[in-house]
Parts: C-alpha cells; structure tokens; sequence
C-alpha cells in the first residue's frame, strides 16, 4: 500500500488528537490498520472517527459472524445496519415470502419482491449496500433440529422472529450454545429490546413459560405501525454492534420501548434462581419445538378439503372482520361471526351442528374454541387459519 | 402495605386500566404479590408463569421482598415482530 499522507491522515482518527503534535508519529502504525482496502477505509470512515470503534473495532466487525433469525419488520432494519457497519458474515433466516401486507413495515422489500423469499431478496439487496461482507440466505424455519447447529456457528444472534414459539426455541438454543443473544419484539406501540449474554441471564428469567396458545397475539392480530419495529430494529442493530465492539455498557439489560410516549426504560437484569433454563435445577436441557401449548380440536388446513367433502360437512363459523374477509373466504356453508363482536353474538351459534372456525393465521379461532369447548359446543379450528389454507391450496398471491 | 401494580400490553386491556392499588401484607415478596393479583384478577392466570415483574429500573425475582408504596411494573412477553 502507498502511504502518502493524505491517506495516513485517515489512519489517525481514533487516536487522542493531543498524541498527533509530531507529523513523523504518523508513520507508525500497528498492522491491523493495514487489512483495510482504501475504498474499505473510506466507506468506514464516519467509524473509524469515532474512538470508541477506530481501526481495532472495524476489524472485529469484520471478523464478527452474526445470525439474524426473522427477516421482517425487525430483522430487515437490523440486518440493514449490520451489513451497512461491515459486520464480516450475516446469515439471514427466514421462510416467509415476502408479501403486500409485509411492505407496510418491511421496506427493504419492493412490490417486485411479493412471492418471493424474503432470505434471498435481503441477500441480494444487502450485497448491493455492502459487497465486501459475506451474506448467506437461509429459506428455512428454525426448529430444534437445526437450532443448535445454527447458533453456534455465529458469534450472535439476533431475534426478529414473529412468534413465541420462535422465541423460546432460539433463546434455549443461543443459552444451550453459549451465544449472546439480542432480542427484540413488540406489541402495537410498545417494544421490548434485550442484550442476553452468554451464560445466562436468559430470556427464561423473564419471562419462565410461554403463556397458552389462546392469550398470544401477533402483528396480523395485533396491528402494528411499521416504524414502530423500524425503531427497534434500529435498536437492536445498536445493542448487537456495541456487544461486537466492546462498548460500555455489556451488562444484561432489557429496554422497555413506549412508542406513544416516546420513552425508552432501561430494566437490569438478574438470573433467576428457578429459571428453567439457567437456574440452579435446570429442567430445560434441550431444544423442544411445539412449546406453545395447543389444544385439542384442531384440523390441520390439509384436511379441511376431505372435511368439508365428507357426509358430514361442519359449519364454517368466520371469525374475522368484514374488510378481511373481502380478501378472501374459504369456500363451503359458513356463518361470519366477526371476533369483535363474539361475546355480544355468541348465541347466534348453533349447539346442533359441529363447528370449524377459522380466521386469518389460526389465534382467534384458538381462544374462542377453548371459550366455546367451556360452553359445550362441539367445535374444532382450523390451524394457521386462512393463512395456512391459502398456502396449502397454492394461492399464495391472496395472501394478507 | 400498599403497592400500586402498573400494567402493560395485553394485561392492561384485560383489566381495563394501566394501574390499581394492591394491599399486602408487610415483607411480602414479589411472588405473592403476583399470586394475590392473580386471586383477584382470574383473568391474568394465563400469564402466570410468563411474567416479567419491575421495579423501577430492576427486575424483580419471586423471592425479592417488597415495600409499602412500591410501584412494580408488570410486562408479558411481546411476540410480534
């Protein structure tokens, strides 16, 4: 490398500017300031300035392996500045196509992308923000068979997932593999960001079970506005590059996000004693999937066509609201019962015929089954809602 | 001794309000606390075991005792993404 000045001036930022009085100490400079390119030098500039980063920190960025499971509302934002801060090898997770109802929130993607895997479309755009890092797509769920396998192949893990399910399986994974995890979820205008250092705390501390199936909730559900997770995917991004650089404060921490009030309250963590995974008498040795418990009655969407075709055909009770259903409904004898209004409405219900609700993506339809079995109907419903049917009858376009 | 039990998410819509008053008796410790709410509130059994209990900027285990006029936060775990 030619050393001329102007480019050793770049060299220097990071260095107390007191220590740069005589212009010769400029000519000395350790090798890590060598493994730089000069386009690498200049992308990274606005780091290399900073004394908390410098040439030592862009070097561990570049050397950082970093597994980003969830390429939605999160993760595409977190990925973003990853890949933008240099972070040498992203591996970016996520089985989902990318969908219409995705670009409210999601927007790395484009109208192009619908039907497309989001791993792959993130891939390709990442590459084009930053050539120079490594990024591997990944279309694949994340399940004990390959939760292990996955973490600890990284030196950390972000959690941008979309469910509990998810949630648990990756955090038992990361605490099972030593990996430091950063998680990140939210709820309409609230959010929650965690730093779980390897060796516990661990998000088994917080929060020890899952709720049941019928009490959990997601975006479909939910609702949420997408610069809600623009905000803390941002955030985790910033929590994930000051663990990669060393920067203060390292200690297990959660942020608690209020989007409406526009605050951000720091909680110090703690291990929990009987946490089930890292307290003294741990009953969680391994990763599990299903931990979100399910209930009985439920038809699986490759059934329903023989169901709906048998002697025997059930009531489709619809569950969701009128504007959904103008975007699609399954086909077949049906009642629309809108979830809104199922407490005032419930008696509309026939008690003589078997019921199958469904909804968009199957949590409606679980709370009010278990309300339903309670009051002596004789119900089941469909799992993964309209979603799952949608995707199983290959009419992935009508998805929302 | 009186607490007040702040509310977040789903658990705030449940109860219909972001906070209410609970009387406990003195040295009672963040498990009893979750475990009266509970008694007096069947609609938070769900979440029993998936809480996240708060105070001010600490996190609470169930065996940490608490004060008169403490304010604990409760959170559930956020799912969406």
């Amino acid at each position: 490398m030619r050393l001329i000045y102007s480019k050793v001036r770049i060299y220097t930022f990071g260095v107390p500017r007191e220590n740069l009085t005589d212009p010769k100490s400029l000519m000395v400079q350790p090798p890590s300031h060598r493994v730089f390119t000069d386009s690498e030098l200049r992308r990274y500039a606005r780091h290399l300035a900073l004394p908390e980063v410098g040439p030592q920190g862009q070097q561990r960025l570049k050397a950082a392996r970093v597994l980003v499971v969830g390429m939605g509302g999160l993760g595409c934002p977190a990925a973003q500045y990853l890949a933008a801060a240099g972070v040498g090898r992203l591996t970016l997770v996520d089985d989902d196509l990318v969908e219409l109802s995705n670009l409210q929130r999601q927007p790395l993607y484009t109208e192009d992308d619908v039907g497309r895997p989001k791993a792959e479309v993130a891939a390709t755009r990442l590459r084009a923000l930053n050539s120079a890092i490594r990024i591997e797509p990944l279309v694949e769920l994340v399940s004990a068979a390959n939760v292990l396998e996955l973490t600890q192949q990284h030196d950390l893990v972000l959690d941008g997932t979309d469910s509990l399910e998810a949630r648990y399986l990756l955090a038992d994974g990361c605490y099972l593999t030593g990996v430091p995890l950063i998680h990140a979820a939210l709820r309409r205008f609230e959010g929650q960001v965690v730093l779980f250092p390897s060796g516990g705390p661990c998000y088994r501390c917080l929060f020890p079970r899952p709720p049941p199936l019928e009490v959990i909730e997601d975006c479909a559900m939910a609702g949420v506005l997408g610069a809600v997770p623009g905000l803390l995917g941002s955030l985790q991004a910033l929590e994930a590059l000051k663990w990669l650089l060393l920067i203060e404060p390292r200690e297990p921490r959660l942020l608690l996000l209020d989007g409406l009030a526009g605050t951000i309250q720091p909680v110090a963590l703690a291990q929990r004693h009987s946490c089930p995974l890292c307290g003294e008498s741990p009953t969680i040795t391994a990763p599990v999937d299903g931990q979100v418990s399910c209930q009985p009655g439920e038809l699986a969407p490759e059934e329903l066509q023989a169901e709906l075709e048998g002697p025997a055909p059930p009531l489709l009770v619809d569950l969701r609201e009128p504007w959904e259903r103008n975007l699609g409904q399954i086909p077949g004898k049906e009642l629309h019962l809108p979830f809104s209004q199922f407490a005032q409405r419930q008696d509309e219900l026939p008690r003589e015929q078997e019921l199958l609700l469904y909804c968009h993506i199957g949590i409606r339809s679980a709370m009010v089954l278990r309300k339903l079995q309670q009051s002596g109907f004789r119900a089941r419903h469909l799992t993964g809602g309209i979603a799952a049917w949608l995707r199983e009858t290959g009419q992935q376009e009508r998805l929302y | 001794m009186r607490l007040t039990v702040k509310l977040f998410a789903q658990l705030r819509e449940r109860l219909g309000t972001k906070a209410l008053e609970l009387e406990l008796p003195p040295g009672a410790t963040a498990a009893l606390l979750l475990e009266q709410l509970v008694a007096e509130h069947p609609t938070l059994a769900p979440f029993r075991e998936s809480l996240l209990l708060a105070r001010g900027s600490e996190m609470l285990e169930p065996q940490n005792a608490l004060a008169n006029n403490d304010v604990v936060a409760l959170y559930p775990p956020f799912s969406g993404g």
